[in-house]
């Protein structure tokens, strides 16, 4: 597993770095998304999260869902053109999940990519360390923290 | 109808003297800019006061909070537009010299009712 300053990058992942976002190839034109290892311990503790409808279409850049801490609020933005095929219930009841389990239950939304959308941005976890590192600086973001029960 | 389709108006009054009301019309304007919605706030009577430079920066709703300041700031980074009231301007003996550079114009009140009857939902703080 690649990690920067204690922020974990599961290998098996691909991400989108500038949205702070991971994605899971599922394998059969299917993505799960969710929040990076980063995003969760720059949001703090979650308290709400809230995906779109299941079948909206969502441009690149744009909303998938809102995340909610209390007196932060932020989006997880899309990666690339595509429709909403599911969300993860389990984090709308209970988005601490976001900080405990951010790469296994803690999943938003699985996603099929729009045609000819451009996943040009996506990187694997080695490809992706550099461009954390960056961003972490450019947030003045020291390291990644871990709650108490944190699985990955 | 889904958010990022809605146009949102915020309209504040509320100034510092009552700061416990002064962070949450921003961070609902944030939330719904966040969303993809076409988010804007309006500040009226003693609202411009937080759109006039030095308020905000010492401004907290709830001792030890964030800074009101930080509220503005991260639903402007959100794209929440953020207008005041000339007469509101005027109230306050404020020119457009004062206000910080979050703040994107000065509007009359034919501008906020036009803008209120096209919203999807109006706030009011």
């Amino acid at each position: 597993m690649a990690e920067v300053n204690q922020c974990l990058l599961p290998d098996e992942l691909l991400y989108h770095v500038d949205y702070n976002v991971w994605l899971r190839d599922n394998g059969d034109g299917t993505y799960d998304l969710g929040m990076t290892d980063i995003a969760q311990s720059m949001a703090g503790s979650l308290l709400h999260c809230r995906a779109k409808k299941v079948g909206k279409a969502v441009k690149e850049g744009k909303s998938l869902a809102t995340v909610e801490s209390g007196k932060w609020v932020g989006p997880l933005k899309s990666p690339f053109a595509c429709e909403i095929l599911a969300s993860n219930e389990a984090v709308e009841v209970d988005a601490a999940l976001l900080n405990r389990s951010p790469y296994k239950q803690g999943w938003i939304v699985k996603v099929r990519p729009a045609e000819g959308a451009d996943l040009s941005a996506l990187v694997d976890a080695a490809a992706a360390v550099d461009g954390f590192a960056a961003y972490m600086a450019a947030n003045e973001f020291k390291g990644c923290i871990h709650c108490e029960g944190f699985e990955g | 109808m889904d958010a990022d389709e809605a146009k949102v108006t915020v309209f504040v009054t509320s100034g510092p003297e009552t700061p416990q009301r002064c962070a949450t019309p921003f961070y609902m304007a944030n939330m719904a800019a966040v969303m993809d919605g076409e988010a804007e706030m309006i500040f009226q009577i003693d609202g411009v006061l937080l759109m006039k430079t030095g308020v905000a920066e010492g401004l907290v709703a709830k001792e030890g909070g964030k800074r009101i300041l930080d509220f503005i700031r991260e639903a402007k980074e959100a794209g929440v537009e953020m207008k005041v009231c000339s007469a509101a301007m005027q109230l306050h003996d404020m020119t457009e010299e004062d206000l910080i550079e979050e703040c994107d114009g000065v509007v009359g009140a034919a501008y906020m009712v036009d803008r209120g009857l096209d919203s999807h939902l109006v706030l009011y703080y």
